[in-house]
């Protein structure tokens, strides 16, 4: 047995003076009478006493020594069973390597739970308290100091183990907050991570990988090989052992090719196919089954970015460059009149070009490209016409427009015969420059348009005589029609931003358990949370798309480098003074309590005597 | 000596006492000379009754006027006054000698007060002091004021110890006398001993006897509280049965008023039974309204 107070046991001091008062109370006093005779005569009219109360005083003096020793190891609370005093604080590793299928059938999340289940039992059965947390992608409590079995098992039951990666400090801060209340309390952390360094001494670990063996496919890759085809790359590893691994390339739903790959024990080994043609690919799985302990980094499914039609109108009198580019995008077909035309403002469009000319009003597209206008935007100001030719060069200052506009496109050798020399507020972003003049410029209009203004005519450059110039292009159509996803392979837990056009309508996602969302159309973007790994489908407008939900590679081989803490004393700094703070008010407490007895037992010594008295 | 007496009989008791007497009630034997009523007929002036005369009778008796009347010889019977002697039997125990005064003083007081009353009516007195099982004679036949006063140096010298077992001591007393005056039993009567034994043994001697029961005031109303040993004044040694230790709580009290109003019935039922005078009072209690109020109303003095 122990105290988590000892403390309280000063209150044993009571005792001898509990003794000492009883020694030192009045005994017989010895009073000389004439005759006792009377007084002897007397007995025979006294109430007939029980034998209790013939013990009455030591009764008394018994119970006050009861309440003192009984108050002092209350006080000082004691610890039985085991040999200790324990509040379990277990924190279970719910990440998705706990689903790694053991040697016996049970992945090592169900034998963590078993054991939990079994701890709990027995420290329930003792009168302690189990606190359960469990470690997914966040640290949640799922059971807080219960002394019911049923209820921690329950907990467990309706707790499955998740997809993401293991929330390991979120939970060590809960612990660590747990064993302040709780300094005595048995932290143990139920987990497959491997881990060098020592645990502390405060944590117990239960380690639940047994070596079981797992091939991962990890570090996934899909690029131009720049003849139209697409390289596919991967990283192949085998956790624990040597092994010979066959890896399939898929594409569209048919295997294509496959791969034998030896794999040295712990060491990644690249994996790279080709992909012929990649506008036939819709998707694209790598994958492998070589019938390890851990099934969910066995595929990887890549679906490439496809453009999104774009309504475009076009408005120039000579709009063979444009028209060509926008046909050569792809995205559907533009609408081209002449300038002045009254039907130009008819139907909708989600992107717009004004070839030499300005729109009459402020344009209800996504994003509208002026080019080279005879009047100038708010915000801009022509202060003359440069005749000197120069390169086009991307501005020095940098911008997100710039990254969104000149993505993928290369400047080297445009030049620039003449140009409008303008001076721009701080609203406007200069993309490009021609001779330190602004020459490519864009801003957001009041109501979410984005404006790209060229402030040279095409005819007086060689832009649009590079292909370069259809990917200026693509990207100034994507500032109005983004890509509906810009991630194609997440993580499980990541959040995923969708671009549901207004005129698309809602997006259809399809999850990988075959169950469907849809996504309302929102000009700010719908989130998504990505909770089950696999494929999901998405489908808006007559589109579709999709990306690929990975575990996190972590979970592959899930491994910690540096040692959990854990502090049993108590802190410095403020949580110290708070802790002292609270010691002292226990303390202070606790000698209000011994002062209570103390009078208790004096008052009582005090009603005795009166009574005897009276 | 004269102190002495003064402490015993002062003069305000003194002047009580005149024109007051011994209330003695029935027709006692005694000495010639006295002024108490007798049985028999004698010589005194005072008429009592005819009788008719028998030969061998004193013919100087005869009441001629009467014979004149009637031809028939009748004596005239005359009272006949005898001198009685009183006796004090006083418990010297060592329980007398407690309160404040000692009961010893005030029964000694009493004493002396009541032999004044009986010298006055020509009676005699004598004073037997009651120690352990003897009667010890202090003075006999103490006759006259004079020879009271000289005696009541004798009786002021009396000191209490010990205990008295009266159903012992009575008994020895050399002179106890039979049928010719009173016996004045004066105690405090708290004893375990059967006292009742010697008041039976006094009435065998044809004796008017009167109970004094003389107790201190802490003896009637006692104050003590708490958890106490008591220790009997007459006990011998700690492992006298007599000492007691007791916790003295309102119950306790309770039970010794009780117990005292039972003693004083038992004592008054008694003295009803054996036509036996008996009479309490409290030791702190001045003689002469002791006299005047318990003597009185217990018929001791009239």
């Amino acid at each position: 047995m122990r105290f988590q107070n000892p403390a309280g046991l000063w209150l044993l001091l009571g005792v001898p003076v509990l003794v000492l008062i009883w020694l030192i109370r009045p005994r017989h006093e010895e009073r000389r009478v004439s005759s006792s005779y009377i007084w002897r005569l007397s007995d025979r009219f006294m109430k007939r006493r029980l034998p209790v109360s013939r013990l009455r005083r030591w009764l008394v003096f018994a119970l006050q020594l009861l309440l003192v020793t009984g108050g002092a190891f209350l006080a000082s609370r004691p610890v039985l069973g085991h040999g200790a005093r324990v509040d379990y604080f277990l924190i279970l590793d719910s990440s998705a390597s706990m689903r790694t299928v053991t040697e016996s059938g049970e992945t090592r999340y169900e034998a963590a739970c078993g054991m939990i289940r079994e701890v709990s039992k027995r420290a329930v059965a003792d009168g302690h308290t189990v606190t359960l947390v469990s470690a997914g992608d966040r640290a949640e409590v799922l059971v807080r100091e219960s002394s019911s079995a049923g209820e921690i098992s329950d907990a467990l039951e309706g707790t499955p183990c998740g997809w993401s990666g293991c929330a390991l400090s979120g939970a060590m801060t809960l612990a660590q907050l747990f064993l302040y209340e709780h300094p005595d309390a048995e932290v143990v952390l139920y987990t497959d991570q491997t881990a060098e360094a020592e645990e502390a001494e405060e944590l117990t670990v239960v380690r639940l990988d047994r070596g079981e063996w797992n091939a991962a496919l990890t570090g996934f890759t899909v690029s131009q090989d720049g003849e139209g085809g697409l390289t596919v790359g991967a990283e192949l590893t085998s956790f624990g052992r040597d092994a010979e691994i066959a890896v399939g390339l898929s594409v569209n739903g048919k295997m294509t090719d496959a791969v034998n790959m030896l794999c040295e024990a712990d060491v990644p080994v690249g994996v790279r196919f080709s992909v012929g043609d990649s506008e036939t690919v819709i998707s694209l799985a790598l994958e492998i089954d070589p019938g390890d302990a851990f099934a969910e980094d066995n595929r990887v499914v890549y679906y490439p970015e496809r453009d999104r039609p774009c309504d475009t109108l076009l408005v120039s009198s000579m709009p063979f460059y444009l028209s060509a580019a926008l046909r050569a995008l792809n995205r559907g077909e533009a609408r081209v009149i002449p300038p002045g035309s009254s039907s130009a403002a008819e139907g909708s469009f989600d992107f717009a070009v004004y070839d030499g000319c300005v729109p009459e009003e402020e344009p209800e597209v996504g994003a509208a490209l002026l080019v080279n206008p005879p009047v100038l935007p708010d915000g801009l100001a022509a202060i003359g016409i440069s005749d000197e030719p120069a390169p086009l060069t991307a501005s020095a200052a940098g911008s997100a427009f710039q990254d969104k506009l000149l993505g993928g496109v290369r400047l080297d050798g445009v030049s620039v015969g003449r140009h409008l020399i303008a001076d721009a507020s701080d609203d406007w972003a200069t993309v490009c420059s021609v001779g330190g003049d602004p020459a490519i410029l864009a801003r957001t209009m009041e109501n979410g348009c984005a404006l790209v203004v060229m402030l040279f005519d095409l005819h007086d450059s060689n832009l649009p005589l590079r292909t370069d110039f259809v990917g200026l292009l693509r990207n100034t159509v994507n500032l109005a029609v983004p890509p509906l996803i810009d991630r194609r392979i997440v993580a499980v837990g990541d959040r995923l931003t969708l671009r549901v056009l207004p005129n698309t309508g809602a997006v259809l996602v399809l999850s990988p358990d075959g169950s469907g969302a849809e996504v309302p159309e929102s000009e700010d973007g719908a989130v998504i949370e990505v909770t089950l790994p696999g494929e999901y489908r998405l489908l808006t407008g007559g589109e579709e798309t999709g990306f690929f939900a990975s575990v996190p590679e972590s979970e592959s081989r899930p491994a910690r480098t540096g040692p959990l803490s854990l502090l049993r004393d108590l802190p410095d700094g403020e949580g110290a003074a708070e802790a002292e703070e609270e010691r002292e008010q226990a303390e202070s407490g606790l000698w209000r309590a011994a002062a209570a007895v103390l009078l208790l037992i004096l008052l009582t010594e005090w009603g005795i005597y009166l009574y005897e008295q009276s | 000596m004269a102190n002495r007496q003064r402490q015993l009989l002062d003069e305000e008791t003194l002047a009580l006492l005149d024109g007051r007497d011994l209330n003695i009630r029935g027709l006692l034997e005694g000495w010639f000379g006295g002024n108490r009523r007798s049985a028999h007929h004698g010589s005194s002036m005072e008429f009592d009754d005819y009788r008719a005369y028998l030969p061998g009778d004193d013919p100087r008796r005869i009441d001629w006027n009467l014979y004149g009347r009637t031809d028939e010889l009748y004596l005239r019977l005359f009272t006949d006054e005898r001198r009685q002697h009183h006796r004090f039997y006083i418990d010297l125990s060592a329980s007398m000698a407690w309160g404040e005064p000692e009961k010893r003083q005030t029964a000694l007081e009493l004493v002396a007060a009541l032999s004044y009353l009986a010298v006055g009516a020509s009676d005699r007195v004598s004073w037997y002091a009651l120690e352990g099982t003897e009667c010890r004679r202090v003075c006999e036949a103490v006759s006259g004021r004079e020879d009271l006063f000289l005696s009541l140096e004798t009786l002021a010298s009396l000191e209490c110890r010990g205990d008295t077992r009266m159903d012992e001591s009575v008994p020895r007393c050399p002179d106890p006398g039979f049928h010719d005056g009173a016996s004045f039993l004066i105690s405090d009567f708290l004893t375990d001993a059967p006292w009742k034994g010697a008041v039976d043994w006094l009435l065998g001697k044809k004796r008017e006897v009167c109970l004094l029961r003389v107790l201190s005031r802490d003896e009637i109303a006692p104050e003590l509280t708490g958890k106490v040993q008591l220790t009997d004044a007459e006990a011998v040694g700690e492992d006298d049965p007599r000492n007691r230790r007791m916790e003295i709580g309102r119950a306790r009290l309770a039970a010794y008023a009780k117990a005292y109003a039972w003693l004083e019935e038992d004592i008054r039922s008694f003295a009803v039974s054996r036509g036996v005078r008996a009479v309490t009072v409290p030791s702190d209690k001045p003689v002469g309204r002791i006299l005047f109020d318990e003597a009185i109303k217990g018929e001791i003095m009239r």
